[in-house]
């Protein structure tokens, strides 16, 4: 149990900032999930919280306590690696038991630990096998219990699952998550997949470059992302962008104009902008509906995967901007029908060009 | 079809038989010294120098098949030198392990200002010839007291070793930095990662170094030469030595000790095969 706070954490390796300037807090007892593209900084993060890597300057607390130069160790975290890093010559017992042997602690009290913590993770039965003849569920759960004897103020996670199958990283998940709720220890679990961080976190940081986008609860980041990046890095399938002008503003909505004489009113608070400016519209697939009395707009079906609850199609506006709506199952539509989507000016999001959200003014109540 | 997916399947068949007759070839001449060693230790010694050659170990015919072997086991002090060499070997090979383990582990892992010069240097002396050192080396031993005992033999492989340092640092490099990453995190020390993790893991190089530095230090003879004088402390080599000298030539004695020097060797070469291979190979350790 423990809170953990970054403050303006720089980490450079030669001349690139890798990190920039990160600041965060992490309540006690939460499961805080860094999600980002590949190569944004997060491993690099999580070993800086470790201790296995040193920030190139900011100030990094754990309970309050400045643990810049300390040893993983004294700091009380656990990690687990997205290569496991089981030792291949152990067993799955001494796998597990070796942070308690390297404290000298008695055997019978080693040996209670082990079998507590392999229970835990339904490994009872596997204690004596070696890594290299476990499934991957299961190595990954002897990771897991190397972590969780130590009994650990915080429990680090470099994308965990990233090694198994899509079922049984589904599965993983759920356990990841009941998990949490026995231990409730501190979490922070790094991924590049939104999926994981949508379904496992409490809050979720999202890392784009080594710059912290957004830090908030999941609900938070779909429904209010603050920036064109999350927007497009939470949900799926992806919020679609349109490029627009602003070309009405009104006190309750503005009026965006788009493929040529397509207009669409949004919900949003456009203050410091004016009529002419550019914009991105950026409507989520699921927010889209067919179009039934003449209005919305234009929209030629290029493909269609059809999931059974859903209908995703694929098509393009009349000048080719490429564009995806999640629509009913059943929906009667083939490829290369001309069709008109509406949507709801309440859900439309708008991004100015550089990439900052305008305010929602009809944002759904979190 | 079957001629199209393989059009070169007959010169493919040509090309194997050409490798094979250039490896039997190969084998024969390697192993014609050997199988001569053999037929001679079991010959009179008035046959070694007939004319023509014979192949026939001729005493197999006799009552007293074994008769050189019995006589450099039980008449000669060939139990003592055979005893010494194994010693010497033995320990050196160890003082090679336990040295070029540190040093390849450190050169591998640890963060040294200055390492990969460092490293440079102990390769350096791999291609100094001995004739250049072996003189300081004596003086430095004669200095210390160490003549006529085995200590020359043993203490330098204690502290390095080129070609082991080289083989470990390559297989040390070549396991996964998250084993000592992930000790690291559980608080293990920087010596207990190399103790309990990465040494076990190192085990199939560290027999192939055992085994090279065994086989090196078993067929010495230069350094048992200089530094011992004294009939009991002499090893194989040196023994051998002795039957073929200004008043005798018992080549018959030479082989058939010769073939008894030569055995542990193959029966080491035979039990570790698998590791050595594998320490050549590298890290390849699944997890
Ligand atoms: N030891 C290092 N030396 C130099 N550059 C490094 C080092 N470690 C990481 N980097 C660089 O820092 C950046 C961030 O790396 P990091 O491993 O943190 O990314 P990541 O978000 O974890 O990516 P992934 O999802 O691929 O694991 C990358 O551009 C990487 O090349
Ligand atoms: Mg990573």
């Amino acid at each position: 149990m423990a809170t953990l706070s970054l403050h303006s954490i720089v980490k450079a390796f030669g001349k690139t900032d890798v990190i920039k300037d990160i600041s965060l807090s992490v309540e006690d007892g939460e499961f805080v999930v860094f999600v980002g593209p590949s190569g944004c900084g997060k491993s690099t993060l999580l070993r800086i919280i470790a201790g296995l890597e040193d920030q190139t300057s900011g100030e990094l607390r754990i309970d309050g306590q400045e643990v810049t130069g300390k040893e993983p160790i004294e700091r009380g975290v656990a990690m687990v690696f997205q290569s496991y890093a089981l030792y291949p010559h152990l067993t799955v017992f001494d796998n597990i038991a070796f942070p308690l042997r390297l404290k000298k602690n008695n055997k019978q009290e080693v040996k209670a630990r082990v079998e507590a913590a392999a229970a835990t993770l339904n490994l009872t039965d596997r204690l004596h096998h070696k890594p290299s003849e476990l499934s991957g569920g299961q190595r990954q759960r002897v990771a897991i219990g190397r972590a969780i004897v130590r009994d650990p103020k915080l429990f680090l996670f470099d994308e965990p699952l990233s090694n198994l199958d899509a079922s049984l990283r589904g599965a993983m998940r759920v356990e990841l998550s009941e998990l949490h709720q026995q231990l409730k220890t501190t979490m922070i679990y790094v991924t590049h997949d939104q999926v994981e961080a949508m379904t496992m976190a409490d809050r979720i940081v999202v890392l784009n470059g080594g710059i912290l986008e957004q830090f908030g609860t999941p609900m938070e980041l779909y429904h209010n992302p603050q920036s064109r990046f999350v927007a497009g890095f939470i949900g799926q399938p992806g919020m679609n962008f349109i490029p627009a002008t602003l070309i009405d503003m009104g006190a309750e909505q503005i009026t965006a104009q788009f493929a040529g004489q397509a207009t669409q009113n949004a919900r949003v608070d456009a203050k410091g902008h004016s009529t002419g400016v550019s914009i991105d519209v950026g409507i989520r697939p699921d927010d889209l509906k067919l179009a039934t009395d003449g209005a919305g707009f234009a929209v030629r079906v290029r493909v269609l995967e059809r999931l059974g609850a859903s209908t995703i199609v694929y098509g393009n506006l009349a000048d080719d901007t490429p564009i995806c709506a999640a629509l009913d199952g059943l929906v009667k539509l083939q490829a290369g029908d001309q069709i008109a989507l509406t949507v709801d000016p309440d859900a439309v999001h708008v991004f100015d060009t550089g990439g900052r959200a305008l305010p929602r003014l009809a944002a759904p109540a979190l | 079809m079957t001629a199209n997916l393989h059009p070169n399947r007959g010169n493919a068949r040509v090309t194997l038989i050409v490798l094979y007759a250039v490896l039997l070839i190969y084998a024969v001449v390697t192993l014609m010294p050997f199988i001569w060693m053999l037929i001679t230790s079991f010959k009179e010694p008035r046959d070694v120098f007939k004319l023509p050659p014979s192949f026939v170990p001729k005493l197999l015919f006799t009552d007293h098949p074994f008769e050189n072997y019995v006589e450099i086991w039980t008449q000669r002090d060939f139990v003592i030198y055979f005893r010494n060499s194994a010693f010497v070997s033995f320990m050196a090979a160890v003082g090679q392990v336990f040295a070029t383990s540190l040093g390849g582990y450190a050169f591998a892992r640890l963060d040294l200002p200055g390492k990969n010069w460092l490293f440079a240097l102990v390769l350096v002396t791999a291609f100094v010839p001995v004739e250049v050192t072996i003189i300081p080396e004596f003086l430095i031993m004669r200095g210390l007291g160490w003549v006529d005992t085995f200590l020359p033999l043993i203490v330098p492989s204690f502290l390095v070793g080129a070609f082991g340092t080289f083989m470990l640092r390559e297989y040390f490099a070549s396991l996964p930095r998250d084993y000592g990453d992930a000790a690291y995190v559980d608080g293990a020390t920087p010596f207990q990662i190399f103790w309990k993790v990465y040494l076990p893991l190192a085990q199939p190089a560290l027999v192939a170094v055992f085994v090279i530095a065994f086989i090196n230090n078993w067929d010495e003879l230069l350094r048992p030469l200089l530094f011992l004088n004294s009939n009991e402390l002499k090893t194989v080599p040196l023994g051998l030595m002795s039957f073929v000298s200004q008043y005798e030539a018992s080549w018959t004695l030479l082989m058939a000790g010769s073939v008894i020097s030569t055995l542990p060797l193959i029966i080491i070469y035979m039990l570790t095969q698998k590791y050595v291979l594998q320490g050549f190979v590298g890290g390849g350790v699944k997890g």
